[in-house]
């Protein structure tokens, strides 16, 4: 369950001043917005990485975060870092499957583009598991058809869940049961 | 004018003879082991120590206050002081292992802790939202975070460890040591001594940092 209710967070000026949202438990929600309207602070709020400065901020069960950048750690290769987060061979490569990025299991990040390490950093989260998934711009660097597989093949597990999804994209928020403008 | 005098400057020739001749002498290779095992035994302490003590000083706010005025005294001393105040107290053989210790145990804790500071803050907070545990976060963030900069610290230190040691020598006159015979030819004007001796302490210099650049690459290598 999340709870969201009169955040107050500022950093040099207000990024969010008094805002409520409402996120339904099992449902996809997608925040939508131009630049510099507080929807990475939101996803940030909610994973604890960041503390309000008023207001009542609650994510809970087990959070996974798929950052907007890949964050994956550039000693270890796709299959280690996916490994990483869960305690099975098997999950790891049954998530790197799902996200179209099995035959990156041996390719350390720099030897990635930015399309490759996106859809390694999606097997991270979803081999993580969790009960909420909070997604910044999950698809953005997924060239078309990979993007139509990987959404194809992660749906099932994103229904499951209750997810934030940001997005600057009106198509990636069609597969949100909710939207929010920010 | 004064290159050929011996007693002043000598010749490049004699040097390299005299220092062949040393070669075949006993007391010679016992000096340079017994030098080489004190001072590679205080760097080694200087290192491990040292690593330690940073990362204890990254991760343990209350060792960082504690050690911090410690190792800026340490490094802001001359190290003759330290040779001096140590002759006091410790006995001579210790004292070129303890000085090198000492003043490889700064250069090690800081390259440790600063670099340990320099970990990518965006890796950190994926590390701590995918509850990633301490030993997995050692293992593929920090190490591979600090090992360059350590790797490359650690060579450094070697030479400036390697002359602390034999400076600490000259002034401790510890017995079968190659700062005892330097300090010896100078006492007794033998300068073809002073430079085959200075060839010495240059040529294990050379060698030590040729080895740990090679076991280092060997390092890296693992590590890679």
């Amino acid at each position: 369950m999340i709870v969201f209710e009169n955040v107050t967070k500022a950093y040099d000026g207000t990024v969010l001043d008094n805002v409520t949202l409402n996120f339904e438990d099992g449902k996809i929600t997608a925040l939508l917005g131009v630049s510099g309207r507080g929807k990475t602070t939101v996803l940030r709020l909610l994973s604890g990485l960041e503390k309000a400065d008023g207001g009542k901020v609650k994510a809970s069960g087990k959070v996974g975060y798929l950052f907007q950048e890949h964050r994956l750690l550039p000693s270890l290769t796709a299959f280690e870092n996916v490994r990483l987060v869960t305690d099975s061979d098997e999950d790891a490569k049954r998530a790197l499957d799902l996200c179209a990025a099995a035959s990156l299991s041996d390719k350390k990040p720099d030897e990635m583009s930015g399309g490759e390490r996106q859809r390694v950093a999606l097997a991270r989260l979803a081999a993580f598991g969790g009960d909420i998934w909070l997604m910044d711009e999950p698809f953005s660097a997924l060239d078309k058809d990979t993007k139509e597989t990987v959404v194809k093949n992660l749906m099932p597990l994103m229904r499951a869940k209750t997810v934030v999804l940001v997005t600057h994209s009106d198509e990636e928020a069609a597969f949100a049961d909710n939207i929010i403008r920010l | 004018m004064c290159v050929g005098r011996e007693i002043i400057l000598p010749t490049p020739l004699s040097v390299f003879g005299r220092f062949f001749a040393l070669a075949k002498t006993a007391p010679f290779w016992k000096a340079t082991a017994l030098s080489l095992c004190r001072i590679m035994s205080g760097y080694a302490a200087g290192v491990v120590i040292g690593a330690l003590l940073g990362a204890a000083m990254y991760f343990v706010p209350p060792v960082r206050a504690m050690f911090s005025p410690f190792l800026t005294v340490v490094k802001s001393t001359p190290v003759a002081s330290f040779i001096l105040i140590a002759y006091f107290i410790i006995t001579d053989t210790a004292i070129p292992v303890f000085i090198t210790f000492l003043m490889v145990l700064p250069m090690m804790a800081s390259s440790v802790f600063t670099s340990l500071g320099s970990t990518d803050k965006a890796l950190l907070e994926m590390t701590k939202v995918y509850k990633i545990s301490f030993g997995k976060k050692l293992k593929t963030l920090y190490i591979p975070t600090v090992l360059p900069h350590f790797l490359g610290q650690a060579l450094t230190a070697l030479g400036f460890g390697w002359k602390a040691g034999i400076a600490a020598e000259v002034l401790c006159t510890p017995r079968n040591s190659i700062g005892k015979y330097l300090y010896d030819s100078k006492t007794y004007l033998e300068t073809v001594d002073t430079f085959a001796y200075t060839l010495l302490v240059i040529i294990i210099s050379l060698a030590l940092e040729k080895c740990l650049k090679k076991l280092l690459g060997r390092v890296k290598g693992v590590a890679a």
